[in-house]
């Protein structure tokens, strides 16, 4: 992905670069507030991580800017302590995702990833999730996996609908929280991992391949 | 000792200085004007009076010639009541024919208004007169005065009577605005070195109260209430910065050994090693992460995120996310859940402090315990409680407990940064309430009433 970095903190942006161009992107990086934005109006980029406190020209305006000039590429959004900081806000003035620093790389990572995917054009009609011999029947709220009905509860199908809409991606504990629940925060412990092993105790039965992988250090990942 | 401020400029003793030197320029004007009023007046009726006389007595002259006027001369200079009237009736070249002066003075015969010193024979004293001279017709002269001795009493009096004024105000309004000043300066010094102990250090510092409830009292309990306020961050500040080096010290040289053991070892499979370092660092991560929320809530910047919501549906959520991990640990976890409890709250918030509770109470209770979660309404609250079956937390220690990295000694050792009460706290006071502690011998009990919405 050619990724566009707002961030007039070098050792975050040198960070990023690093980080990014290990997992295969390609980056710019910007400083200021003035050039993002006609970086971000006139480039050729997949995806802009923009910070929200920038010299000049602050990342709330840069985004409205864009979003007014019909420039739809999707934005992650990256907050500090120190404002206001609303998520609402963000989200509002046409972020696609939003980070609160200090973050962890790899969850940066999953959401980019995450919002690549959301912004790839998606069937309305759908009315089943498949992966491998696993389905999930979005009408009748059922799964089976191969001729294997497996009895879910309202909870555990959500989650499992959620990591096969990102199969094949990392998702983290955080973001599973938010897709799911609908909160914010980072859990405690070890509360979502328990969710997790029980469904996975559910779909991948003894003998099946796997299909729920836990990545060491950032989350889970649904095979494709 | 009384502590003034030791600068030698003072804005209060310069305005009282200014305002009595403009007192005293206003009362010199003031007095100066009767003065010469008075004196002009006094002299004014002295040559009427002088007039009247001379007038007369030329009018004697006139009608019954040099006799008639000699012995008018002698019945007004012999009249006690005349004692300050001087006349002279002389021949023209100046030898006395009547009247109580003894020799004609050197003054102009035009019956112009004259003042002179002159000798007086009668009570052989050297005078200050005032007086007309003429020449009458046929060439003999004719002089009426009057002593202006008493007119000079009156004005020294009036003389002194104004100095006396000017100097006691210089005295007593000078001493007074001292009094005054030295009690504000004292105050204002009060505060002073309040303010520059504080700066070096002494945070138990305050401002003493007089108890007078005056402007200045008022002044000091709202330094005092800033000083406290101050008191209190910087003394949390410390704490976590304390408990910061000591709980991620520990985390930190762990994940620096971990990270060398796999430099020493280039060749080897270090994936273990390296998840080892990655949960080290997350741990630091959690705890950062937490201190921010906390900084973040006491900022009152979530302040603007707080809405109308149903509490019941954010505790059945807590529940049920939590629920798989009390039966990991073979607890029960039962929630008496009232449905629509609405209140005015942060729902992010809210949801953290709730999972923190009960974070805590899985991680504390022991397996087969027991932890009830109800929402209940009673009158105008709301209340959440949590109570389960674990070692609970002694009065004592409670205060401790909501403290930032309050971290009690049964927790040394277990994982979690201390945060989760102290975020909770936080959270409640952004709700205007707090988190209450109730009395149990079977483990703890935790509620937190909350103030129903009704739109």
């Amino acid at each position: 992905m050619r990724i566009l970095i707002i961030e007039d903190d070098a050792s975050t942006a040198g960070f990023l670069e690093k980080g990014l161009g290990e997992a295969g992107h390609s980056t710019t990086w910007v400083k200021t507030g003035v050039e993002g934005l006609s970086h971000a109006l006139d480039g050729p980029y997949d995806v802009i991580i923009l910070d929200r406190m920038l010299p000049e020209l602050d990342g709330i305006s840069i985004l409205k800017t864009m979003r007014s000039n019909k420039v739809q590429t999707p934005v992650l959004l990256l907050s500090a302590l120190g404002q206001t900081d609303h998520r609402v806000e963000g989200l509002r003035a046409g972020a696609d995702d939003y980070l609160t620093k200090p973050f962890v790389f790899s969850e940066l990572l999953a959401r980019l990833e995450a919002i690549m995917r959301r912004s790839a054009p998606v069937s309305e009609d759908e009315t089943t999730l498949q992966v491998q011999d696993l389905t999930l029947d979005l009408m009748t709220r059922t799964a089976t996996r191969g001729t294997r009905r497996i009895e879910l509860q309202p909870r555990e199908f959500q989650i499992l609908e959620y990591l096969m809409r990102t199969a094949g991606r990392i998702v983290t504990r955080t973001m599973l929280l938010e897709n799911v629940w609908d909160y914010h925060f980072d859990p405690q412990t070890n509360v979502i991992d328990v969710h997790i092993s029980r469904l996975r105790k559910k779909i991948d039965a003894p003998g099946e391949t796997p299909l729920i992988q836990t990545v060491r250090g950032a989350g889970y990942r649904m095979v494709k | 000792m009384t502590t003034l401020p030791h600068s030698g400029k003072s804005a209060i003793r310069r305005l009282f200085a200014l305002h009595i030197i403009a007192s005293l320029l206003a009362s010199a004007v003031v007095l100066g004007a009767v003065y010469v009023g008075t004196m002009r007046l006094l002299e004014n009726q002295t040559a009427q009076a002088v007039d009247a006389e001379l007038n007369g007595l030329v009018r004697d002259y006139i009608d019954g010639g040099q006799f008639a006027l000699r012995s008018a001369i002698a019945e007004r200079s012999t009249s006690r009541s005349s004692a300050d009237s001087l006349y002279l009736y002389a021949t023209a070249d100046g030898h006395p024919i009547a009247g109580n002066l003894s020799s004609w003075p050197d003054v102009p015969m035009d019956g112009t208004w004259q003042t002179i010193r002159l000798m007086r024979t009668d009570i052989d004293k050297n005078v200050l007169v005032g007086l007309r001279a003429i020449t009458l017709p046929g060439g003999a002269r004719l002089m009426v005065g009057r002593d202006l001795r008493s007119q000079r009493e009156f004005r020294d009096i009036l003389k002194y009577a104004s100095w006396a004024l000017l100097g006691s105000f210089l005295v007593f309004g000078s001493l007074g605005g001292l009094f005054v000043s030295r009690s504000i300066l004292k105050r204002v010094g009060e505060i002073q070195q309040a303010a520059t102990e504080t700066a070096r250090g002494d945070l138990s510092r305050r401002v003493p109260l007089r108890g007078t409830g005056d402007e200045f009292d008022r002044l000091a309990e709202a330094l005092n209430d800033m000083l406290s306020k101050n008191e209190t961050l910087v003394t949390e500040l410390q704490m976590v910065t304390d408990s910061l080096s000591h709980d991620l010290r520990t985390p930190l040289a762990r994940l620096r050994n971990t990270l060398e053991t796999a430099l020493a070892n280039p060749d080897a499979d270090n994936s273990d090693i390296i998840a080892e370092a990655l949960s080290e660092a997350d741990y630091v991560h959690q705890v950062f992460t937490e201190l921010l929320d906390i900084a973040r809530v006491e900022a009152n910047l979530a302040q603007s995120q707080i809405e109308p919501l149903d509490l019941s549906k954010i505790v059945s959520d807590t529940v049920e996310l939590y629920t798989p991990l009390a039966e990991e640990k073979d607890q029960t976890l039962n929630a008496r859940i009232t449905d629509k409890a609405m209140i005015e709250g942060h729902k992010q918030f809210l949801a953290r402090a709730i999972s923190n509770l009960l974070d805590n109470a899985i991680k504390f209770t022991p397996s087969g315990g027991k932890i009830d979660v109800s929402l209940t309404e009673n009158d105008d609250k709301i209340v959440l409680t949590i109570a389960d079956t674990g070692p609970g937390i002694i009065a004592t220690d409670w205060p401790k407990a909501l403290q930032r990295m309050g971290r009690l000694d049964r927790e040394r050792g277990s994982p979690g940064a201390g945060l989760g009460l102290s975020l909770v706290a936080k959270v409640a006071a952004l709700h205007g309430t707090e988190v209450q502690r109730q009395e149990s011998d079977k483990g703890l009990i935790i509620s937190i009433p909350f103030a129903r919405f009704s739109g």
